[in-house]
């Protein structure tokens, strides 16, 4: 017979895990099981899903915006485009400005109003390869005064370092004195914007942070010689809102440009006439080159503002740069202002 | 009289009446002066911007730097612009000792507040730490290492040197992250509608995109090793590594004030070590070579056996200079001699192989000079308004030019009318150069412009020379006036059937500075179709490209 | 020190509690303390108040060097290469000819390669040993086509020379057209000579030539005399322009220009003799006219008497009678009539009968006068 062995642990008692808490660990375990099956394998339609078969659906997804339509209806439809000459800067924007009605026709008590100025380069004014500083300071100081507009904002994309263009071309510094607010773009600030109707802009990387919450924008670009597409006027000014890789643009600037009129539809566009770019534009550099056009123009409509600043302002005869007739044949206005403008000297 | 607070009119009445006061300590006035010093550093990063330069003195600490007085004064002969300031911290450490360590240095605040905030070790391990270690003489060599270096035309101090080392590393690797980070807070607060323009005063460099500098990673790397090198040993840099540290310690040795150990009521506890921030052994004969100054030990004696002093120093408890031993002296220095020549042996100072990638900013001088003066302290890269300039890699310029700024056109350009790199260059390697100066007008029209390199084309990757595709955003934004970029107009048919009108660009080098604008807007990206390389850059007669201008208007 | 909180292994921070251990505090270090707090408030004072200190002039170009920036350096940009089809025929049109006029094309001639022009510096390089002969009549550019025919009729090519004005390309015509007969059609004149046509048209002297001798290059030749025609309508008023002594002999006395001609040195063999107009007045055998306008009277009355001093070694003089000269050569017993109106030298050369003379003075006398009135 066989001796019993000594199992050393005879008296053990242990801790049994209940019917009960097995239950609970099996449904515990069960559900995180069936829900992560759920989750990597139903179908991609079904709720909360996480099942990416084609790699497609992990893809980032562009939402793009709109923008609204900035125009306000003038008490003459005829009336295009006003004029003002003779004077300072000042007074000849005011002049434009009464051929039209008043500022107070386009702009009420509080609204939220966004300049565009040129600010493109790093140049001091009297080159005439950016806006006038003394317009920004009078057209800030008309909307918050006379206008009593809420906020007034000053925004551009410049092509080099955005704080040394604003800085040497005084329209920082006169901005800010006369109560408006510059934004600067930065990597967070541009948003795809969708231009129904572009042709070749139909979805772009947008300054969008300057927008948010205006509800009158007004451009004021100077005139200037451009050599790719033979003036840089009113609309080409728009390009300044774009982010992205614009330098890819010069490979069909005309129709760039013309897009550019369907892409946003400002309130007013303003042409500074009072340093006219004449040459080597548009980065000038040369004082020589500059001419006193002593006119501005406050359009509404973009195309007629750029077809009469080209021949007046610019002195070219002959055929006007193409983006003008492609934008007409978009919509954006007329080429042919006759009998639709007013000049107050 | 208004009524003062009650707590303030006792305090008054206690000072007035001879009782002391523990407030008004020397280590809480110490933490205010590192806490000021550091704050007037971080004012100085985040003002050296194009927005915001004013006439701060934003280079001040690198100006204060004994070391970068000493070295290239060694490496040059002269003392550039406002470096003479050096001499005022050599004069506090003639009196005071070794205190610019712990009263004014960031890197050394850096140091004690890592080591403050995350060292959990008790009391008994500390004082064990903090006990003296010879491997502390390492520093000296390095400083003899790099002090011959210099000598011979070789600067490097600006790899170790804790000023620099934090200008460094704040300007390429810290600002970049922390901007990125503020904007990513802006732009998600900015989705619930709330104003976030305020948060632009945050930022370093605020108005652009997220800057990058390459190789950035690296600087960063070492950076964060001294300083998570405090969780092992405290003030790791300052006692082994720091070459300053070591300069300051070898003046300090006489000092008019020092720590001063009255035996008499000494008892021996060693609790003075627990916080002693340079191991300098305050428990038995103090070195001052070591020192802080940081008045930690006299806090901590229970017996105020310790005192910092003019008078009553009793020279039996003092070790007045750097352990140092003979042999460690001469291994330096000869390592340092050897350094010189091995260093330059690539060729790439010289003009036989200089790289074609070493652009250097407008108002450099010449390579070999510019060597002899570029510290790295990297504040032109944290000014400069198109993140152009960038830390250069081994590629360009071989180790000694590790770090130096070079220009990185596919980033960015050189603006035409910035001269704001040659304004806070604290050593003169940018020498200060007025605008009319870079672009060759007014009295300088003789001299002719600025050149930085010349522009050249790749025709077999240009649009319209290659592809017959319309393009011609280089000329567009050439910036000089008349343009160093002209076309040859030509209407073609295309291969499409297409009646375009081709503007073929080409360079006329006489008139063309360098400036990158070119190679950063062309459309054909990764490998621009224009790029600028160094040879006709104007800092260097040996590297010029054309023998004369065609047009004297504008020379070379 | 024992740590209070968490055991060590879950603690992130080592914060302490602060414990002074020290008991007794100097005034003297009170008071240190308070001064370096006052310095350190002081120097963060003073750089705060730097911000402001600067010249935004100083990163900026001064406006007065701006201004000087206006430097002159011209550029020359090439004209618009404009597209050419390469397997059309070249129409009048498509095809720079200047100055050739556009009617020396037709559908059968087509030009081979293209013009090409010289100046007085190359002009040895299109006709070598001739060049000499133009260049001292006046010669300002020569423009040089080749015609082929479509119809393989042969290659005609033409010389248009631009004497620079109307003495010019006298002079040039006249060297050639010795002892030819010169036509005249719509302000061309012109003769035709084996396998081309050589004459002039207003300041300009053209000659074609065929590479063979056929009736259709003769025909090709008188076209181009036609279009040649053109350039003259084209220079417009050429009468406006005309040198005064050819205005003379053309206009006043009514000379038709292919019977004058002009030399433009060595007139008369003599050296200092230049520029004189010479006109076939249709008077007996080989009589001729001659006109020199000269600078002043002074100048005139020098030419004439230089003039008579040569004259006498050939001539003898007759007669001598109020300020006319009628010498007679020796042998020739032909007549040389001299003499001069204010700083006009004119007369006759080769008269055979002496009395005509004094008709046709008076008749540019007549003329002379008419130019003053």
């Amino acid at each position: 017979m066989t001796k019993l062995r000594q199992y050393p642990h005879a008296d053990y008692r242990g801790d049994y895990l209940s019917r009960r808490e097995l239950l609970k660990r099996a449904l515990v375990l069960g559900g995180v099981g069936a829900a992560g099956l759920y989750l990597a394998c139903a179908p991609e339609d079904r709720p909360w899903s996480r099942r990416d078969f084609t790699g497609l659906r992990g893809m980032p997804v562009e939402q793009p915006f709109r923008l609204p339509d900035f125009r306000v209806a003038p008490a003459d439809p005829d009336l295009a485009l006003g004029i003002g000459r003779g004077g300072s800067p000042r007074e000849m924007l005011l002049k434009a400005l009464d051929a039209l009605g008043g500022l107070g026709r386009f702009v009420q008590p509080g609204d939220v109003v966004l300049l565009k100025p040129n600010v493109a380069f790093d140049r001091s004014p009297n080159l005439g390869a950016t806006t006038n500083p003394a317009i920004i300071d009078t057209l800030v100081r008309l909307l918050l005064v006379d206008a009593r507009a809420a906020e007034v904002r000053v925004a551009d994309n410049p092509i080099e370092s955005p704080a040394d263009c604003f800085a040497k071309s005084g329209i920082g510094a006169a901005a800010e004195q006369a109560g408006g607010r510059v934004y600067l773009p930065d990597g967070n600030a541009f948003e795809p914007l969708y231009t129904p109707g572009a042709k070749l802009i139909e979805q772009w990387d947008f300054f969008k942070r300057p927008f948010t919450g205006v509800t009158k924008v007004i451009g004021i670009a100077p005139a200037k010689d451009h050599n790719l597409c033979h003036a840089s006027l009113g609309i080409k000014n728009w390009y300044g809102l774009l982010g992205g890789r614009r330098n890819q643009f010069h490979q069909a600037i005309h129709e760039i440009v013309s897009d550019l009129s369907i892409m946003i539809r400002p309130t007013l566009s303003i042409v500074d006439g009072t340093r006219v770019l004449m040459e080597n534009g548009p980065t000038g550099g040369d004082p020589a080159n500059v001419r006193d056009g002593n006119a501005i123009l406050v359009g509404l409509d973009p195309v007629a503002t750029d077809a009469w600043a080209y021949e007046h302002l610019l002195l070219r005869p002959g055929r006007l740069p193409d983006y003008l007739y492609m934008a007409e044949q978009k919509g954006s206005g007329l080429v042919n202002y006759a009998g639709r403008i007013k000049v107050v000297t | 009289m208004t009524r003062l607070p009650g707590i303030f009119t006792q305090r008054l009445q206690a000072i007035l009446a001879g009782r002391p006061n523990r407030w008004l300590r020397l280590t809480r006035v110490r933490i205010l002066s590192q806490v000021t010093f550091f704050a007037l550093f971080i004012l100085a990063v985040w003002a050296t911007w194009t927005s915001r330069l004013g006439g701060f003195p934003v280079s001040g600490l690198l100006e204060l730097d004994p070391l970068v007085l000493v070295s290239t004064v060694l490496a040059t002969g002269y003392v550039y612009k406002l470096l003479g300031w050096g001499l005022i911290i050599i004069a506090i450490t003639f009196l005071f000792g070794r205190v610019f360590c712990n009263w004014m240095c960031p890197f050394g605040t850096l140091h004690q507040f890592v080591n403050w905030l995350f060292d959990r070790r008790p009391a008994a391990e500390r004082i064990g730490l903090n006990r003296y270690r010879p491997a502390q003489s390492l520093k000296y060599g390095i400083l003899i290492l790099f002090l011959m270096m210099s000598a011979m035309g070789v600067l490097q101090i600006g790899l170790l040197d804790p000023i620099v080392m934090m200008y460094r590393a704040m300007a390429t690797f810290v600002s970049p992250i922390s901007d990125a980070a503020v904007g990513g807070i802006g732009s998600a607060a900015e989705d619930t509608g709330a104003d976030t323009g305020w948060l632009d005063s945050l930022k370093f460099a605020p108005g652009v995109d997220s800057r990058l500098f390459v190789g950035s990673f690296w600087i960063g790397v070492l950076f964060l090793f001294f300083v998570l090198m405090n969780l092992w040993q405290p003030r790791f840099f300052c006692r082994f590594v720091c070459p300053l540290g070591a300069l300051l310690g070898s003046l300090a040795g006489k000092s008019l004030f020092r720590i001063n150990r009255i035996v008499e009521r000494c008892t021996d506890c060693n609790l003075c070590q627990q916080r002693c921030e340079g191991a300098s052994d305050p428990q038995s004969r103090v070195r001052q070579a070591e020192c802080f100054g940081c008045m930690n030990c006299i806090d901590d004696c229970p017996e105020n056996a310790l005192e910092f002093t003019l008078l009553r120093q009793d020279k039996k408890q003092v070790v007045p200079f750097p352990d140092l031993s003979r042999r460690q002296v001469v291994f330096a220095g000869a390592l340092g001699l050897l350094a010189a020549p091995a260093l330059r042996n690539n060729g790439r100072v010289t003009d036989e192989n200089f790289s074609a990638a070493m652009i250097r900013p407008p108002g450099s001088v010449e390579e070999s000079e510019f060597l002899e003066r570029c510290i790295k302290c990297d504040q032109c890269l944290n000014v400069c308004p198109t993140n152009v300039l960038q830390p250069a890699s081994l590629a360009e310029g071989g180790f000694e030019a590790l770090w130096t700024p070079v220009m990185n056109f596919r980033i960015g350009h050189c603006q035409l009318k910035c001269n704001l790199c040659s304004e806070v260059c604290p050593t003169g390697a940018i020498r200060r150069i007025s605008v009319a100066e870079k672009l060759g007008e007014g009295a300088y029209a003789e001299q002719g412009p600025v050149r930085l390199g010349t522009a050249f084309f790749d025709v077999g990757r240009c649009l319209p020379w290659a592809n017959q595709i319309p393009c011609v955003v280089c000329e567009e934004v050439c910036p000089v006036a008349p343009k160093a970029i002209q076309t040859f107009d030509e209407e073609v048919k295309d291969v499409f059937g297409q009646l375009v009108v081709l503007n073929k660009p080409f360079i006329v080098p006489d008139l063309c500075i360098g400036c990158g604008i070119c190679e950063a807007e062309c459309p054909v990206q990764d490998l621009p179709a224009v790029y600028i390389t160094a040879v006709g850059e104007s800092r260097s007669s040996h590297r010029k490209l054309l023998l004369r201008s065609r047009t004297p208007a504008r020379p070379i | 020190m024992a740590a209070n909180g968490p055991a060590p292994r879950l603690q992130i921070f080592g914060l302490r509690r602060p414990r002074l251990l020290r008991t007794s505090i100097p005034l003297t270090e009170n008071i240190s303390a308070a001064l370096l707090g006052i310095l350190l408030l002081a120097l963060v004072t003073w750089v705060m108040t730097t911000g402001n200190d600067f010249d935004p002039w100083d990163r900026d170009l001064p406006i007065e060097l701006q201004l000087s920036n206006a430097r002159d350096i011209p550029i020359y940009t090439p004209p618009l290469k404009p597209w050419v089809n390469p397997a059309q025929p070249v129409m009048p049109g498509a095809f720079d000819l200047a100055p050739f006029p556009v009617d020396i094309l037709d559908a059968d001639w087509q030009p081979v390669g293209r013009v090409k022009r010289f100046h007085a510096e190359n002009l040895f390089e299109k006709i070598n040993g001739e060049a000499e002969k133009f260049i001292k009549q006046g010669f300002v550019e020569l423009a040089y086509l080749l015609l082929r025919s479509e119809r393989d009729e042969g290659e005609i090519a033409i010389e248009l020379f631009d004497q620079g004005d109307l003495a010019g390309s006298l002079g040039v015509f006249a060297e050639h057209a010795t002892g030819r007969a010169v036509e005249e059609s719509g302000g061309v004149s012109f003769f035709t000579t084996g396998a081309g046509v050589i004459g002039r048209v207003d300041r300009y002297f053209f000659r074609a030539a065929g590479d063979r001798s056929s009736d259709a290059i003769t025909a090709k030749a008188l076209d181009l005399v036609h279009a040649f025609g053109t350039l003259a309508a084209a220079t417009g008023a050429a009468a406006a322009e005309a040198p005064p002594g050819f205005a003379l002999l053309h206009q006043h006395l009514g000379i038709p220009e292919k019977d004058i001609q002009f030399e433009e040195a060595n007139v008369f063999q003599y050296d200092f003799a230049r520029r004189f107009w010479f006109a076939d007045a249709g008077i007996d055998g080989e009589a001729r006219l001659f006109v020199h306008i000269a600078e002043d009277p002074a100048v005139a009355e020098a030419l004439i008497g230089a003039l008579l001093e040569e004259l006498h070694y050939d001539y003898d003089e007759v007669a001598s009678e109020g300020g006319v000269n009628i010498l007679r050569h020796r042998f020739l017993k032909t007549y040389f009539v001299l003499t001069r109106e204010g700083k006009t030298v004119f007369g006759l050369d080769g008269l055979a009968d002496r009395e005509a003379a004094a008709e046709w003075l008076a008749r540019i006398r007549e003329g002379l006068a008419d130019d003053q009135a």
